[in-house]
């Protein structure tokens, strides 16, 4: 089932100040964050494994372990395909190290996921998020620019990050009314997004929620998104999904709102930013 | 495994705090946690405080975290895992691995730290080749 991401907690607040400490004491002060000098000044090694040289090893690891963190032995341990993701497991990993050492630590998916329920991971993820987009740098950056989803995606590759989470970062730390909904075709498996074929049956299928944030002046405006949210055919989120186009702009309806729409294809969802008009800056 | 005081986590702390002395505004200096969250989490008022609070408290207290995790709740110690040769396994936080997969992971836990001491231990023949002799 999506959440809506919200955490506010002494926890979550200790995870962003102990990553803005550690950042402040490495005097790291620009994108992207140089993990492995993070890593060898906190005395961990690393190994970083794709996830099919992973499934064939003599001794491989149960397929949903993502990332590991054996305290005992000061190694960290990624499991997965993309550059980018694996960045985020080993920020995640940094946050057990540093926030709940002399643990032996291995995350799912799940566990990784910005909806994850288990307090632990939750604090691993914030605390992973500002180290990977140094609080709020990565936003700062982006505001600077006219919104548009290509300017958006640069800064993600120049910050080395997934488009999923910069979309997210940006979003969350935005001082306008603004959300991101994450969705998926239903019935689909991750990476069948590729394909514009495999699109064009979204239009049958539908699509749903699989979570969304928001920005602090979003909420209490009555255009929350449902939990389990579904889209059918002839939803404009249906229909840009199922169009063909990598990047769309149009216009969705919320209640009886209408706002402007932006939406990018990952390879595993498509990211719908929603209130942000296209070309619109902070400074406007 | 360490031994895990038969106290709720809340009197546990305070019995902590006091065995040194310590006032609430102590702590709450040393840790950066408020002193009336401290406060709150003493009396029962807030039974599983954040694992990264009862971190630092165990840290400043010189306490061990896998008991105060425990008594919050968030470690749960099985008998089974208990007996593992591994029972640091059981301190993990994924609690949806089935047993057999639990030891996948404890394999490959040790894959990991024969590679990583392989490593180093060709890196050290790199470095001094003479001492390899």
């Amino acid at each position: 089932m999506p959440r809506r991401v919200r955490p506010r907690n002494e926890g979550i607040q200790l995870a962003r100040s102990d990553a803005a400490h550690l950042l402040d004491e490495l005097q790291i002060a620009s994108g992207p964050t140089p993990l492995p000098r993070i890593l060898e000044e906190l005395g961990l090694s690393y190994e970083e494994l794709d996830a099919d040289e992973a499934a064939a090893l003599p001794r491989p690891p149960p397929p949903k372990v993502r990332g590991i963190l054996d305290a005992e032995e000061r190694l960290v341990c990624s499991i997965d395909h993309s550059p980018e993701r694996h960045r985020w497991v080993v920020g995640h990993e940094v946050g057990h190290w540093v926030l709940h050492k002399r643990l032996l630590y291995y995350c799912s998916q799940a566990d990784l996921e910005p909806n994850a329920t288990k307090q632990l991971e939750r604090e691993a993820n914030e605390f992973g998020a500002a180290i990977l987009f140094q609080g709020r740098r990565f936003t700062e950056e982006c505001l600077r620019l006219p919104f548009s989803l290509d300017l958006l995606r640069q800064r993600c590759r120049t910050w080395q990050v997934s488009n999923e989470a910069g979309f997210r970062r940006f979003i969350e730390q935005h001082p306008g009314p603004v959300a991101l909904a994450v969705c998926r075709p239903i019935g689909t498996p991750s990476g069948a997004l590729r394909s514009r074929r495999d699109r064009a049956g979204i239009r049958e299928s539908g699509a749903e929620l699989r979570y969304w944030v928001s920005s602090r002046s979003y909420h209490g405006r009555g255009l929350d998104l449902a939990q389990g949210q579904q889209f059918t055919a002839g939803h404009v989120i249906v229909e840009a999904m199922s169009s063909g186009r990598s990047d769309y702009y149009g216009e969705v309806t919320i209640g009886q709102t209408k706002l402007p729409m932006a939406m990018f294809f990952t390879s595993w969802s498509a990211l719908v930013i929603i209130g942000l008009p296209r070309g619109e800056s902070e400074r406007d | 495994m360490p031994a895990v005081p038969d106290l709720s986590l809340g009197p546990r702390l305070r019995q902590l705090r006091e065995g040194l002395g310590l006032s609430l505004r102590d702590v709450a200096n040393d840790t950066g946690i408020s002193s009336g969250h401290l406060s709150l989490i003493e009396n029962g008022r807030v039974r599983a405080p954040s694992p990264s609070v009862l971190q630092r408290l165990a840290d400043r207290y010189g306490a061990d975290a896998q008991d105060l995790l425990v008594l919050a709740g968030y470690i749960k110690l099985e008998a089974e895992q208990v007996r593992r040769s591994h029972a640091r396994v059981a301190m993990a936080t994924m609690s949806d691995l089935t047993p057999e997969e639990i030891d996948e992971v404890e394999s490959f836990i040790s894959y990991l730290r024969q590679r990583k001491h392989a490593k180093a231990r060709a890196t050290e023949k790199r470095r001094h080749p003479a001492s390899s002799i």
